[in-house]
């Protein structure tokens, strides 16, 4: 019994280690994508494509762009591993009742990509962003 | 000359349609019996770019020159709601050695490939599992005169297939990699230009696969793998394999220039030469 406490503290502690490594590596994400300043440019770049993409336009008419921007500027900066805290509902509430679809989600990363781009953002670190949110589709759409 | 001009046509065009919403590169290409795929393993993916509220065509030439062999291929593909796959393929197999040997010039090989695919599972990028897909081959030898002297016991044959394929986002090193493995069931003899069936025996699995990195968003690196049997006594067959660069400058064109190792071929041996493959979607 005693031997399975202290494994089983043991296997806590190599987890948070573990995860203490994954958040280091995320930290050097935020820094190497250049901080602030580009995340506010690859947000700018995202939302003058899809506020005027017709395929997706009309899944934001109910936001207000400086709402957006400051939204999304702090989600990318916490994904990233960056010095702030995303204060906005979950991805899950976020998007209940909007029936995104699987194309829809797919037209957003598409312009995702070409903002990051349009941000000078190299392609491997854009990868890396990439495969951050990937994971989300799954809440974010209606299928 | 005449297939480019079609094909030139063809591209003009796709490029004035849309195309699905899919990422990149996430139709892959059209492999040689008209699934798609790679150059010659079929993948897990839907042809063209269509989600699941949007389908798409696609349309592809492909050559390989070997020693003594042309092989050529003309495909059509439709991919609906990024669920089901329809393709045909016309092969043709130039016997430029064996052919005048045998007192035959001219000879061509030719075969038909009617595809079926359906993704049972998962998504290529978005899911942690890989996609999943179920295909089926149906091929129809169309000049079995020579498969048949040679020992064919028939001139169709279906092949079936499984395969998991996998993009996997920022790994390795920040590129994004891509793998697929594919379990096929065949009795095809030279994948089914031979024939189907022979003295030494019928169906086999065989393993295939895959591998390859995205070097920025349209240029590819890879390296495909084909187990063959042999059910023919008069020769045996060579795993197939191949390194390959695919382009895909946007979702309308690819293009995949390869060198393939088809390695015996009917009697003639150590058979490679370069292949080329140009894909259009809409």
């Amino acid at each position: 019994m005693k031997n399975l406490t202290i494994k089983s503290i043991l296997f806590v502690i190599t987890l948070s280690c573990s995860l203490n490594q994954a958040h280091a590596s995320d930290d050097n994400l935020y820094q190497a994508l250049g901080g602030e300043p580009v995340i506010n440019t690859i947000t700018k770049e995202l939302l003058d494509r899809i506020l005027n993409n017709e395929k997706i336009a009309f899944l934001f008419e109910d936001t207000v762009r400086d709402e957006l921007h400051e939204k999304i500027v702090s989600q990318i900066c916490m994904e990233t591993g960056g010095p702030c805290v995303y204060e906005g509902l979950d991805m899950i509430e976020t998007h209940s009742g909007m029936d995104i679809k699987y194309s829809e989600f797919d037209v957003f990363v598409s312009d995702f990509i070409d903002a990051m781009e349009a941000a000078e953002v190299p392609y491997r670190l854009q990868n890396k962003v990439l495969a951050i949110f990937a994971s989300m589709r799954e809440d974010i759409t209606y299928e | 000359m005449r297939n480019f001009t079609w094909l030139f046509i063809f591209l003009m065009f796709a490029s004035t349609l849309q195309a699905g919403s899919r990422q990149l590169g996430t139709g892959a290409v059209m492999q040689v019996e008209g699934s798609s795929g790679s150059g010659i393993v079929p993948w897990a993916t839907i042809a063209g770019y269509g989600e699941s509220d949007e389908t798409d065509f696609t349309g592809a030439y492909t050559f390989l020159g070997t020693d003594d062999y042309e092989f050529e291929a003309h495909g059509v593909a439709v991919g609906w709601h990024n669920r089901l796959e329809f393709s045909l393929a016309r092969q043709s197999f130039d016997l430029d050695t064996l052919g005048p040997a045998i007192g035959l010039p001219g000879a061509t090989l030719r075969q038909d490939v009617f595809g079926l695919k359906v993704r049972l599972a998962g998504n290529l990028v978005y899911t942690k599992m890989p996609q999943i897909a179920f295909g089926v081959q149906y091929k129809k030898n169309k000049n079995f005169l020579i498969p048949g002297l040679v020992g064919a016991r028939d001139d169709s044959g279906v092949d079936y297939y499984i395969s998991a394929s996998k993009l996997f986002l920022a790994k390795p090193f920040g590129f994004n990699g891509f793998a697929t493995v594919t379990l096929r069931s065949t009795e095809a003899n030279e994948i089914g230009l031979l024939g189907f069936g022979g003295d030494l025996g019928s169906r086999h699995i065989n393993v295939e696969t895959s591998l390859g990195l995205f070097l920025n968003s349209s240029w590819a690196v890879g390296f495909d793998f084909r187990e063959k049997n042999s059910n023919l006594s008069f020769a045996t067959e060579s795993h197939w394999r191949d390194v390959f660069l695919a382009w895909i400058p946007n979702r309308h064109v690819s293009v995949v220039a390869a060198y393939a190792d088809i390695g015996d071929v009917a009697t003639l041996t150590d058979q490679k030469g370069f292949y080329l493959s140009i894909n259009g979607s809409f």
